[in-house]
């Protein structure tokens, strides 16, 4: 079972596509959840996704903007999408008839 | 885009201390964001939460090696203090003892031991670069618990001389000034000491992504 931060990542990746690399990781979250992320706790997620084998990553050209360090990109695996759709299944089944959240608004 | 460079301690830090499964692209990260407009200050806040949340993901995943470093590191303090205890017990050093001139190294001698600080800085350094050595994978985390061994002595020893001084009864109230050191010794100095041998060939960021 995913924990919640992993879920936001593999979201992030989803909705990122090609461009997944930390940066605009970070910045799809905290835009999303209004929340600072530090990049440290993003990598470490990344790194156990990986491992789970839900998240695949290739090494980037390094690039002199950066100080000359490559970029890590990160895509999901099949395995992840799989993981990505049974966390949304879970949700959708414990949110539906619970009233305390019925009528309310982002 | 800004011209100047990202903190520099933060950065040397991050190079030794963050998680070193993708360190690089991590400080590329961290650098393009501090160019994108970022403060100074959000840049050694990401440093400080990279480096505590790669230490605790490590020790985690590494509890029993983590153990080990932590015991061999309270073994070493404990042989430290036996030795040089006995060693200051029979080698007393008091104002005739000490240097004559000039007037701040006696008082070194004296006040704050320094022919003793000297060897358990180096003991120390010693035994964190020995569980470096022993603990390559996790290395960073290892140290870093390694280095908090000291404070098990620290604590109650503090909490000893607190109340002493608080009651009145602390005896030796001229040597407040060697209190304080000694206290600045057990609580930052000694770990210190364990932290920077523990990194001294951590090398740059030149590891392997």
């Amino acid at each position: 079972m995913l924990g919640g931060f992993e879920l936001l990542v593999l979201l992030a990746l989803l909705r990122l596509g090609d461009d997944a690399y930390g940066v605009p990781i970070s910045n799809e979250i905290e835009t999303s959840s209004g929340q600072s992320v530090s990049i440290g706790s993003i990598y470490i997620t990344l790194n156990r996704l990986e491992q789970k084998g839900l998240v695949v990553s290739t090494l980037g050209e390094p690039t002199a903007a950066r100080g000359g360090r490559a970029k890590t990109y990160f895509h999901l695996t099949a395995k992840g999408l799989r993981e990505v759709r049974l966390a949304r299944r879970t949700l959708i089944r414990l949110w539906q008839g619970v009233p305390q959240l019925e009528g309310d608004r982002i | 885009m800004k011209k100047s460079e990202p903190p520099i301690l933060s950065t040397w830090m991050l190079e030794r201390l963050a998680p070193r499964d993708k360190r690089e692209s991590m400080i590329g990260d961290l650098r393009e964001q501090y160019d994108e407009g970022r403060s100074a200050w959000w840049y050694r806040r990401q440093v400080f939460t990279t480096i505590v949340a790669g230490v605790a993901a490590d020790i985690g995943a590494h509890k029993l090696l983590a153990a080990r470093a932590f015991i061999m590191s309270c073994a070493a303090f404990m042989l430290l203090g036996a030795f040089f205890g006995r060693v200051r017990d029979t080698l007393i050093i008091d104002w005739d003892w000490a240097p004559r001139t000039p007037e701040i190294l006696r008082q070194a001698v004296v006040y704050y031991g320094l022919p003793f600080e000297i060897p358990v800085c180096l003991w120390l350094a010693a035994t964190g670069w020995t569980i470096a050595r022993c603990h390559r994978n996790s290395r960073v985390a290892t140290v870093i618990l390694s280095a908090l061994a000291p404070w098990l002595w620290a604590i109650p020893w503090a909490w000893r001389t607190g109340r002493l001084l608080h009651a009145g009864l602390w005896p030796f109230w001229d040597f407040r000034l060697a209190l304080l050191y000694h206290g600045v010794m057990f609580f930052v100095g000694y770990p210190l000491c364990i932290l920077l041998g523990g990194l001294w060939d951590a090398g740059s960021a030149v590891e392997s992504v």
